[in-house]
């Protein structure tokens, strides 16, 4: 391919302004476009002013100059000029009443103003003194564009930007979940839930939507929630972006795992999430000692997940189904509690006297996951004739 | 943006005292002991502090000589949890009131300089176990008296506050980082962003024994191991213990609901089923503490 003249690049952005073509400005102010490089400049101003008119020669003189300091190789300053860049943006879908043919572009730029901000921080991780500055800095600026986005109510349901809100949502989560401030995310679910266009945003951003605010369900303890978000996102995932199905999956094993659900061992092989098979089996077998090992030994896996709580809480499904061993052994319905702390004891539960066994099985009385009662005088568990380990799928 | 510094250096900036000597807004615990019952007493200035006022409208906190320098903020410190905390003349309850409204001043003038310095951590440091051993000490008493609410919100504000600067600059202290890392995880027993926070933090902190031993307890309560949880704090030390036993009327609750349900045939009365299970908070326990009072 030929390299492009800077005059003729501009030309044609002047020319795609004129037509309303968004998708087309978006593809030439895009970081990806193939002759950015060419065209990068320092000091674009005089000839962007000679070819491209207000408004979108501020946005094109800070994509060249966003380009020019990236191919010097410093994201800080590329990300200054595209937060310049988005800023000005925002100021021009406000004045733009009852069209939404620019959105594209906004798509495109934020999209390109998040990957240059974490680049930037990643940079100034060893200058910084605060981490996530910058990340949320550039939150900032998607606020900006959301707000107008959200605020446009009074256009006709073709030409809203509304519909725009959840692409900035889901850029808007990607840099919550980085710095840790997921909380903030609770106003944007609720703009989005109430939305009359929820049905009619992209498969692709509803998927994304989903996965986020499953995996936020997942952290408040909603296993329910979570699990109906998570499944929807996995299942219409498309097959072949196979990373973002290993990710979805992080979550949703475990979340299915507590509800009752054992993956298969050809699932967890065919996404390349094996790290969960150990515990599968740990966890149905209702092995406490390489449970336990297995926490130790994946701690970090589990920690930089944001699983690891959830994790820990599959060791309550582990008690239940070592237990359901114990009273198929013993074939009674009376199990002694004794037997039960036996159990505990020889999995490397050393610590666990008689009184704790009680306690951990009443807690499984009390959830439903045992039906029964405990007599507390005989140091009996006494079990159900019907049913006593009742399965948990059918729990919930 | 740059910080503004102060320049106060004593406990009370000169323009405050004259105002409260002219308003008569002197606390008792400020006055001249010689002149306490003239009607317009005079302010001591060795015991006069900084009060906490609201941000209003036309009201700036950003004026340097109304601002204290960090020596005069450690000074106010420790005269308040020093000194006045000793003082037997006035009831508890206003000796509490005057330090905590005293106290709040000192974080705001830490906030406006937005200071983030070693002396800094010192101060919020001394704030949070003021209010963590407040909780504990005043929880008995009827709200007229003593707000456990107000209480814990400060607690809270102070911890989250302190636990950000941690994070923000060097593992400096981080003797003491360990205890209150703890702290804020007994404060929220049980809760889910509290026990993440814990977890990130960089391995040779977490493996301390407090912290992990706050974390398996804040883990076997979520769990509703109940029984672990509680035979785990016993061996936390004195000021976390207090902390985490101020979650014992939410715990024996809990119990109570998991007994009736798992206990059918009645011979587990519940006042036995709580004394095993170590959760009552007994008053015995209580008068412990109570030596090490404030």
């Amino acid at each position: 391919m030929t390299i492009m003249s800077l005059a003729h690049y501009l030309q044609m952005l002047e020319r795609c302004w004129h037509q309303q073509d968004g998708l087309k400005i978006a593809a030439l102010l895009s970081l990806r476009y193939d002759q950015a490089a060419n065209l990068a400049q320092e000091n674009p101003t005089g000839m962007v002013m000679r070819f491209v008119k207000p408004p979108l020669d501020e946005l094109v003189i800070a994509h060249l100059k966003c380009m020019h300091y990236l191919l010097m190789g410093s994201f800080t300053y590329a990300y200054k000029q595209q937060s310049v860049l988005v800023q000005n943006l925002t100021k021009i879908i406000q004045t733009q009443k009852e069209e939404n043919w620019f959105l594209p572009v906004m798509y495109t730029t934020c999209l390109d103003l998040r990957i240059l901000a974490q680049g930037a921080e990643k940079e100034q991780m060893s200058v910084n003194n605060k981490p996530g500055e910058i990340l949320e800095k550039a939150a900032e600026c998607l606020m900006g564009c959301f707000r107008v986005c959200a605020a446009d109510n009074r256009s006709s349901e073709e030409s809203t930007k509304r519909i725009g809100m959840l692409n900035l949502v889901n850029q808007l989560f990607k840099v919550y979940s980085k710095i840790n401030k997921l909380h903030l995310c609770k106003p944007l679910i609720r703009a989005i839930e109430s939305s009359p266009f929820k049905e009619s945003f992209s498969l692709s951003q509803q998927i994304t939507y989903r996965y986020y605010v499953g995996r936020k369900a997942m952290f408040d303890s909603d296993y329910n929630a979570a699990n109906e978000y998570l499944t929807y996102a996995f299942e219409n995932c498309h097959k072949d972006s196979r990373k973002n199905k290993r990710l979805i999956l992080f979550y949703l094993v475990p979340v299915k795992m507590l509800l009752g659900y054992m993956p298969s061992r050809k699932v967890l092989e065919k996404y390349d999430v094996q790290q969960f098979w150990d515990l599968v089996q740990a966890v149905s077998q209702g092995n406490l000692k390489l449970f336990d090992e297995l926490m130790e030994k994946h701690e970090q896996f589990f920690i930089k997940c944001g699983i690891y709580l959830i994790v820990d809480k599959l060791k309550i499904i582990a008690y239940r189904n070592l237990f359901r061993k114990v009273y198929l052994i013993l074939n009674t319905h009376q199990i002694p509690v004794d037997a039960l702390q036996t159990a505990l004891v020889s999995l490397g539960q050393t610590d666990v006297d008689t009184d704790e066994t009680e306690c951990i099985v009443a807690n499984l009385i009390y959830e439903g996951k045992i039906k029964g009662y405990i007599s507390h005088q005989h140091r009996k568990v006494v079990v159900s004739k019907q049913n006593p380990f009742p399965s948990l799928t059918s729990l919930t | 943006m740059s910080n503004i510094v102060g320049t106060c250096t004593t406990k009370c900036p000169a323009e405050e005292i004259k105002m409260r000597e002219r308003e008569r807004l002197l606390h008792p615990l400020e006055v001249q002991s010689s002149v306490e019952r003239q009607r317009c007493p005079k302010a001591d200035v060795n015991r006069v502090v900084k009060c906490h006022v609201r941000c209003a409208a036309g009201q700036s906190l950003q004026k340097p000589t109304n601002l204290r320098t960090v020596p005069a903020l450690l000074d106010t410190i420790n005269y308040l949890l020093d000194s006045v905390i000793t003082n037997t003349k006035f009831p508890q309850n206003v000796i509490y009131d005057f330090i905590c409204d005293r106290l709040m001043a000192v974080r705001q003038d830490v906030v406006v300089q937005n200071l983030v310095s070693l002396a800094c951590i010192r101060i919020l440091q001394s704030v949070v176990t003021f209010h963590a051993y407040a909780a504990f000490c005043f929880y008995k008493e009827p709200i007229s008296k003593f707000d456990p609410k107000l209480n814990n919100k400060h607690l809270q504000e102070t911890l989250k506050k302190l636990l950000k600067i941690y994070s923000e600059s060097d593992a400096a202290e981080s003797n003491k980082r360990t205890s209150f890392e703890s702290i804020y995880l007994l404060h929220n027993l049980g809760n889910a962003e509290a026990m993440r926070h814990a977890l990130q933090l960089p391995k040779n902190l977490r493996e301390r024994s407090e912290l992990k031993l706050s974390l398996e307890i804040s883990l076997s309560f979520v769990k509703r191991n109940y029984l672990r949880a509680c035979r785990l704090m016993e061996k936390l030390p004195l000021l976390l213990e207090a902390v985490a036993s101020l979650h014992f009327p939410r715990i024996n609750e809990d119990v109570a609901i998991v007994m009736s349900k798992a206990y059918r045939n009645n011979d587990y009365p519940l006042n036995n089923l709580l004394e095993t299970n170590n959760l009552a908070l007994s008053e015995r326990k209580l008068l412990r503490y109570s030596k090490y009072q404030l």
